[in-house]
């Protein structure tokens, strides 16, 4: 076809398509839902599914659809299909960041409609607590939104367990391994541990891993090492406490104990732990 | 209620409308991808993808190119280029950062060629295995257009363990050096040495990915490190231990 007739045909098209418009207005709708209204924080990924549906019998034009990730949640990735999601393109944060996913179409044909589908998931280190997305339609100058509630969930059961040697002689130094383990997809936040050495033992160092790396106190008075307001990532964090036995120290059992003063946000699966050095 | 007379003028106007508009009025372009390196090292050299945005009809509008940039892919940076290529302006992610290329022009002439060639790199802590790369374009009108090409990542890494005793008095060091010489990280290392019998550990200074990681248990001896990950280059656990024996010894000499 001669370049001037697709030429004309299109000043037509444009030209007729704006008389149109001016006596009749699309109206095109925005929905949003998840697959899951109860995410676990750090757990798997879901989606939210935005439909935006153009139900009228005339083409919506110039259509912007946005979505700001709420708070603590992570962009993975993003598909676009839908009768009329060729007509969109949208941008959006790195993989693993928050921030907003803006999609546009220059055009919405009559009874068209497209789907973007959002797959996110939800920074290990939250409280939980409902986040609200709030999906926004721009079309011209008319705005509609549609949101939908997260209920995120933390997952986060914590166990503690102490060893140690199982005999030692007054005078020497012992070593104990503490160890935390997280068995959840979520970080326990404000969690309080504390270890407490028999009478006759004093602190003489503590070398930590994870949420006990450089974390903990010790007070001499009650013999009592305290990791206190700590968070607590997924998996194990160790603290090796190495303590003198004095040369005074009572011979006989000697117990250590290690604990969970409060799990914070997480929860206790094994609150406490000892373990007993015979003293000779 | 509108008249008969205006319900016909609507209709002759829609059926002209219908043979105006779905005519070849507007011009499809389409997208392919390539990559300079199918099979990349993670933490290795730079490649490139280059997504070709074709027009063959008449002048498209509205054209918007994107690549996101396939997980653990970092982008170093762009370039335009093609007959078509001046019609276009990207916005990328940071350097160093993985995120979203979008390019976009407002008229795309007929007959041209847009190339936008991306250099990335693949993050160093990252597993080898598959990833997809999908450019996707679209123009004013048009179906869409969407082209993937898939790379091997090769995670390389490797690295070697030495130990170096200094004997003390009440208390000996142990020098635990890790090399990693591969350009990728190694993921979720285990690091041990077994001090002597009786060993109770004083303190650890670590460097590098080492800080904080290692831990004793005393009755199998073993100094266990075990960071998220080991980068390029050396790290080091200087281990301070005593031996309850020397202690005592030391306690009655």
């Amino acid at each position: 076809m001669p370049r001037s007739i697709i030429r004309g045909r299109a000043i037509l098209c444009v030209f007729g398509l704006a008389l149109l418009s001016a006596g009749a207005q699309s109206a095109p709708t925005v929905a949003i839902i998840t697959s899951n209204s109860t995410p676990v924080v750090g757990g798997a990924a879901f989606s939210f599914t935005i439909t935006v549906n153009n139900p009228d019998a005339i083409a919506a034009n110039n259509l912007r659809v946005s979505l700001p990730l709420p708070p603590s949640m992570l962009f993975q990735n993003l598909a676009i299909s839908g009768t009329g999601g060729g007509g969109f393109d949208c941008t959006h944060p790195g993989q693993a960041e928050n921030g907003l996913i803006l999609c546009e179409a220059s055009a919405l044909a009559a009874g068209a409609s497209a789907v973007i589908t959002i797959v996110a998931s939800v920074d290990p280190v939250n409280s939980s607590g409902v986040r609200t997305a709030a999906a926004r339609l721009v079309v011209g100058t008319t705005a509609t939104t549609a949101t939908i509630q997260s209920n995120l969930q933390v997952n986060a059961p914590l166990s503690v367990t102490i060893s140690g040697p199982s005999s030692a002689t007054r005078g020497e130094r012992v070593s104990y391994l503490l160890l935390i383990n997280n068995v959840g997809d979520s970080t326990a936040i404000n969690a309080t541990f504390s270890a407490i050495l028999p009478v006759g033992f004093s602190h003489f160092s503590a070398q930590g891993t994870g949420a006990l790396a450089n974390t903990c106190d010790y007070t001499g008075s009650t013999r009592t090492l305290t990791c206190s307001s700590i968070a607590v990532p997924k998996g194990f964090s160790k603290l090796t406490w190495t303590a003198e036995i004095a040369a005074s120290a009572p011979t006989g059992g000697a117990l250590v104990s290690f604990g969970i003063n409060n799990a914070g946000t997480g929860t206790i699966a094994v609150g406490s732990s000892s373990t007993i050095t015979t003293v000779n | 209620m509108r008249s008969y007379g205006g319900r016909l003028r609507w209709l002759i106007s829609g059926l002209a409308l219908f043979w105006l508009c779905s005519g070849s009025a507007y011009a499809a372009a389409t997208v392919g991808i390539v990559t300079s390196n199918a099979n990349p090292v993670a933490g290795g050299a730079a490649f490139s993808y280059t997504v070709t945005i074709t027009n063959n009809a008449v002048a498209a509008s509205n054209v918007r190119a994107s690549l996101p940039m396939p997980s653990g892919a970092r982008f170093q940076n762009l370039a335009i280029a093609g007959t078509g290529g001046g019609s276009f302006e990207c916005t990328q992610p940071a350097a160093g950062r993985n995120g979203l290329v979008d390019c976009v022009a407002p008229q795309m002439p007929a007959s041209t060629v847009a190339t936008v060639t991306v250099v990335a790199s693949f993050q160093p802590d990252m597993a080898g295995g598959v990833r997809t790369a999908t450019a996707r374009v679209i123009s004013q009108g048009a179906p869409v257009s969407t082209a993937q090409v898939g790379q091997t990542v090769v995670n390389n890494a490797s690295f070697t363990q030495s130990i170096t005793d200094a004997e003390g008095g009440t208390l000996s060091t142990r020098r635990l050096r890790v090399n990693v010489s591969s350009s990728s990280s190694v993921i979720l290392p285990a690091v041990s040495t077994i001090l002597p019998d009786s060993a109770y550990l004083a303190w650890i200074e670590a460097t590098g990915d080492l800080v904080d990681t290692c831990s004793f248990e005393m009755v199998s001896r073993e100094v266990l490190c075990q960071p998220r990950s080991l980068s390029s280059g050396v790290h080091v656990a200087t281990i301070v231990y005593g031996r309850a024996t020397n202690l005592f010894r030391d306690g009655f000499e």
